[in-house]
Parts: structure tokens; C-alpha cells; sequence
């Protein structure tokens, strides 16, 4: 399903003197299947956008379309349940969404809620536990008795057990390890690619961006200032140094070697395409890259 | 939930916020106590008129301060509503069983509410124009004459300081977790009473123990750098009494004259 914002600002606590803006005047559209990026500094608004993606905010003025259902200021609290559904949300820091006795019951906490059987979301749950790489024997125990980081693949679990269409990822990886970090990466490309689910993530790491996105969305101050593939936007020197944005490693690693005199042909966004390019200015052809 | 400004602080420059925290904090306690003796119209009218003087000079703004304490008027209509029902005195209207509506549950419970309400709006400005710290430092100075007394008045102060500082940290993370739970289907707004109250326990969970883990880091975390609770606390904001605590101070002293002239 595709997501359409139109005019969309959100102001927290509206028409009181505390009264902050979120977002101003957003206007975008993310296609059915496309792996999103969204990036900006903190406070930037990433988060306050993401919630408007299943109704947990709904924008002061402008409008939100999911699909066929059109979410503005006026929008009724009942009938959100079908696009909570179908829209699922990892929240930055997700383990502390963590509450049951045992990981297995808070995995199936969600698909529960909206009315799957209590054989049927355990099935699910012990599934997920797999997809996020946790061995099964973890499924009886507390979840309180997790490290940081197996909680986090937990709770991650838990929103993959709704099998949403659309998958909103808020700074998923932070805090874990390299190895966690590569896993979970490759889960959702794996979800993207294998499944065709959209996926909107938010992230710190340009490496992440350069590797999976299609389709990246600056945010700065509410505001989204530019919209385009991961090369428009990366390769633009003058707007990543103006806004003060960070680009890949491999980007940048070229970007000095270009300052040192080194004419390479294209810049590279990943590892792969840097390599690419050195053996093609050394003159050795295209040598296969492992 | 987003509109509860319950001990949220606004800052300001208004004469409310420059007064000397003491005289907020004494003042609005000996407020309290004072509203406990008016008896009658005319000085029930006096303390209301004093409380709105307060709050409409305080030049807060209003209409963020009257849909702010709302929600804490459903609290009191609750009270109220007993004393309606459950006093019996003077003419009695109508009755069933225990309950009646009587001249005098009329008139009491009006006052019921009116106290209340007073010791609200107060205890809300008292809150909205200190600064917590300032509240805390406030305390602990009000109260250390009990050192003498061997009174562990700085921890004491350091615990008000430290609750008083979590309670906006709280109420985001409250936001948060009941976010994250309505994304895995929960609904907080749907079915009866024991509905709803189920539907917390996802929230009341992770609150609770992100809370007592937070409070173990912080411990960790204040003894590192050396905190033990023992030895005289220096500090580097003082608190100065001038002249407009004084003129404070006497205002409430004619209130206190005005309302023994006038109550019966
Ligand atoms: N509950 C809230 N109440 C008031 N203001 C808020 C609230 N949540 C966020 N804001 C404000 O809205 C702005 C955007 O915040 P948001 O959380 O969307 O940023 P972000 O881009 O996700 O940042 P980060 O990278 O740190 O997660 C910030 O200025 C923030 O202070
Ligand atoms: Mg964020």
C-alpha cells in the first residue's frame, strides 16, 4: 500500500505556551514495495514522522493517506486497529516495549490483538524467534533476563508477528553489536526482497542507507529538505557540506583519495562500487569482487 | 495525557516567578490552612476572589492553565457528589434509602468544592512558576531547622529533588511505552472499565522496571563520582529573601484579618 503525505505538520502540544514544532508542511509519497530511507540530525523530526505512518499522531493540519484511508486532525480514535495492522512499528529503543512472563507470550502479544488464535500467534511466535536469529530455548524464559541486545531482537520479533505490509524501523540497530547489526540488516533486506514489504528506516548509519535504500528523505528542523536515490543525494557535495550530513565510508574515502589527486572516474556509495572503481583506475579491468 | 501540565514547570519572568520559593511554598500551605476556616458566603467569596486576583496578575496563560487542571476537577465532582448524597440536615428535597439531597448537602458540598478547587489552582500556579530544583532547595531550607533535631533533612531534599526532576521524564516514556503497545494492537480507548484497566498492564510493566532500573544506574552513577550522603552541602544557587516576599507575606496577613471579619 502506498503512503502519501500532503501538507503535513505536526505541532506537540498545540495552542499552549509550551507548544513545539514537529513537522513542517511535509509532502512525500512511498510507494508500495520501496525500501526507505530516513535521515537527519537529532530532533530533526524522524520519529515524529514516523508515527504518523499508522495513526499514532495525526498531523494539526494536512493530511495523511494510507492507502485509501485519508488520516487528518479530524480523524475519528476507532477503525485505526486495521492499518496498526498492516503498518508495524519498531520503536527506537523497542525492549522496553517488553512485558510478559515469557518472550514466546510477548512476541504473541500482537498478533493476538488483532484476533489471531492463541495456538496460531505461538506457531508465529516460535517462527520470529528463528527469523531474528534467537535460539528456541529462549522462548520460556523471562524476557527481564535478556541481554540489551537479545531484548531488542525480541521486541523486533514481536512486531514481525503482526506480518505487516508496510515495516517502520526507528533506528533499529543503535546500540548492538556489528555482528547483531549485519544480521538484522540483512533480515529485513531479506523481508523486502523475499516478501515485497516496504520498508521505512531510520538510521545514524549512511552505510546502511548506501547499502539497502532506494529512496532516501532528508529531514532538518521539521522540514524536508531533499528527497531522491542514495548517489543524488550523497554525491552532491555542496548540500551534505551546507547541512552538515555525513555520507558513506566508502564515499568518503573516495572523496579524499579525489583530494589527493586521484581522478577517479565515478564516486562509490558501497564497499563493492569502491573497489569497482580503484581496479578501474589501476587499469585492471573489472576484477570480481568477493 | 498530553495536556496534564500536573507538575510541569513553565518557565517565565512573571512577579510569581521571581518571588523567593519559600514564600510560594509557606504561602501556599498557610493558604491551605486558612481556607479551612471560612464558614460562609462572603468569605468564601473573599478566598475566591483572592486565588483568581493570583492567577489572572500572575500573567500565566490562562487558557493553557484552566484546560490544564480539568481533568483534576472529575476527581473532585467524585467527592462532591458523596457529600451531596450522603449529608442529611436542614430541608430535605428528596430521599432514597441512604441517600438524600438536603439544604445542607446542597451547602456543603458547594464548599467541598470550592476548597478543593482553591487548593488546586494554587498547588498547580505554586508548581507551574518554580522551577523543581528550586522547589527542593526551597524545602530543604523550610525544613532544616529539624537538623537539629537529627533530621537527615539533605537527603531528604536530595530524594524530593530527584523525584521531582524524573516526573517529565516519566510522563514521556509513559507516552512512549502506551505508543509502542498501541502499534502491537492494544487499544486503550475501547471496552469497559476492567477492559481498560488490562490494557495498562502492557505500559505499567516496562514503566516499572525501566523506572527501578534507571533508579539503580542513577545510584551507580552518583556514587561513582563520589556522592556518599554524608558532609555539609555547599551550593552554588542561593536563595535571597527581598522585599516582595515581605509585601507577599503581608497581603496574606490582611487576607487572614479580612477573612475572621468576615466569616461568622
Ligand atoms: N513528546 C514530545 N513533546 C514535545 N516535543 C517533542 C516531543 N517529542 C519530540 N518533540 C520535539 O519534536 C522535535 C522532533 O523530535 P523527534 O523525536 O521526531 O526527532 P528525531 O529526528 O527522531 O531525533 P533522534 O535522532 O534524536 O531520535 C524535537 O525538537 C523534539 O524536541
Ligand atoms: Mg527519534
Amino acid at each position: 500500500m502506498d503512503i502519501e503525505f500532503q501538507n503535513v505538520s505536526y505541532i506537540y502540544d498545540a495552542n499552549t505556551p509550551i507548544a513545539s514544532v514537529g513537522l513542517k508542511n511535509i509532502n512525500l509519497t512511498i510507494k508500495q514495495g520501496t525500501y526507505a530511507a530516513i535521515i537527519g540530525h537529532t530532533g530533526s523530526g524522524k520519529s515524529t514522522l514516523l508515527q504518523h505512518l499508522n495513526a499514532l499522531l495525526k498531523p494539526t493540519t494536512g493530511k495523511v493517506k494510507i492507502e485509501d484511508r485519508e488520516i487528518t486532525a479530524q480523524t475519528n480514535n476507532k477503525r485505526l486497529k486495521e492499518i496498526r495492522h498492516r503498518v508495524g512499528i519498531v520503536f527506537q529503543f523497542a525492549e522496553h516495549q517488553l512485558f510478559e512472563e515469557t518472550v514466546g507470550k510477548d512476541i504473541a502479544f500482537g498478533p493476538q490483538n488483532f484476533g489471531v488464535s492463541e495456538s496460531d500467534s505461538l506457531d508465529l511466535a516460535h517462527q520470529m524467534l528463528a527469523k531474528v536469529g534467537l535460539s528456541d530455548e529462549l522462548f520460556n524464559i523471562s524476557p527481564f533476563d535478556l541481554s540489551g541486545g537479545q531484548m531488542r531482537r525480541v521486541a523486533i520479533a514481536g512486531v514481525l508477528a503482526l506480518q505487516p505490509e508496510v515495516l517502520v524501523l526507528d533506528e533499529p540497530t543503535a546500540g548492538l553489536d556489528p555482528q547483531s547489526r549485519k544480521d538484522m540488516m540483512a533480515l529485513f533486506a531479506q523481508l523486502h526482497q523475499e516478501q515485497g514489504i516496504t520498508i521505512i528506516l531510520v538510521t545514524h548509519q549512511m552505510e546502511d542507507v548506501a547499502n539497502f535504500a532506494e529512496q532516501v528523505y532528508v529531514l532538518e528542523q521539521g522540514q524536508l529538505i531533499r528527497t531522491g536515490h542514495p548517489e543524488d543525494v550523497f554525491f552532491d557535495e555542496t548540500f551534505i557540506q551546507q547541512h552538515q550530513l555525513g555520507v558513506p565510508q566508502a564515499t568518503s574515502f573516495a572523496l579524499s583519495l579525489r583530494q589527493r589527486g586521484l581522478k577517479l572516474p565515478s564516486l562509490p556509495l558501497t564497499e563493492a562500487d569502491l573497489v569497482q572503481a580503484l581496479t578501474t583506475y589501476f587499469g585492471k579491468g573489472s576484477v570480481k569482487h568477493e | 495525557m498530553n495536556k496534564m501540565i500536573l507538575g510541569r514547570y513553565l518557565p517565565g519572568d512573571t512577579w510569581l516567578h521571581r518571588l523567593d520559593p519559600r514564600t510560594k511554598i509557606s504561602i501556599s500551605f498557610y493558604f491551605i490552612v486558612i481556607i479551612f476556616f471560612a464558614n460562609n458566603v462572603l468569605s468564601y467569596a473573599l478566598l475566591l476572589a483572592f486565588t483568581f486576583g493570583v492567577i489572572f496578575s500572575s500573567g500565566i496563560n490562562q487558557k493553557f492553565f484552566f484546560n490544564g487542571v480539568r481533568p483534576l476537577f472529575l476527581l473532585i465532582l467524585i467527592t462532591v457528589f458523596f457529600q451531596l448524597f450522603l449529608t442529611r440536615g436542614g430541608h430535605i428535597y428528596w430521599s432514597f434509602g441512604p441517600f438524600a439531597l438536603s439544604q445542607y448537602g446542597i451547602r456543603s458540598s458547594i464548599y467541598v468544592f470550592l476548597r478543593f478547587m482553591m487548593i488546586i489552582l494554587m498547588s498547580t500556579l505554586l508548581m507551574l512558576t518554580t522551577a523543581p530544583l528550586m522547589i527542593a532547595d526551597a524545602i530543604e531550607s523550610l525544613l532544616s531547622p529539624l537538623k537539629r533535631i537529627h533530621f537527615p533533612i539533605d537527603q531528604i531534599a536530595l530524594m524530593i529533588s530527584l523525584a521531582l526532576r524524573f516526573v517529565p521524564t516519566l510522563m514521556d516514556e509513559t507516552i512512549t511505552i502506551m505508543n509502542a503497545q498501541r502499534a502491537r494492537g492494544v487499544d486503550f480507548s475501547d471496552g469497559g472499565l476492567i477492559k481498560r484497566i488490562k490494557a495498562m498492564i502492557p505500559v505499567l510493566i516496562p514503566l516499572f522496571v525501566n523506572t527501578f532500573s534507571r533508579a539503580g544506574d542513577l545510584g551507580t552513577a552518583m556514587e561513582s563520582r563520589g556522592y556518599s550522603g554524608e558532609g555539609e552541602r555547599t551550593r552554588y544557587r542561593k536563595l535571597t529573601w527581598a522585599r516582595r516576599d515581605n509585601i507577599a507575606w503581608a497581603v496574606m496577613l490582611l487576607l487572614t484579618g479580612l477573612l475572621f471579619i468576615l466569616r461568622n
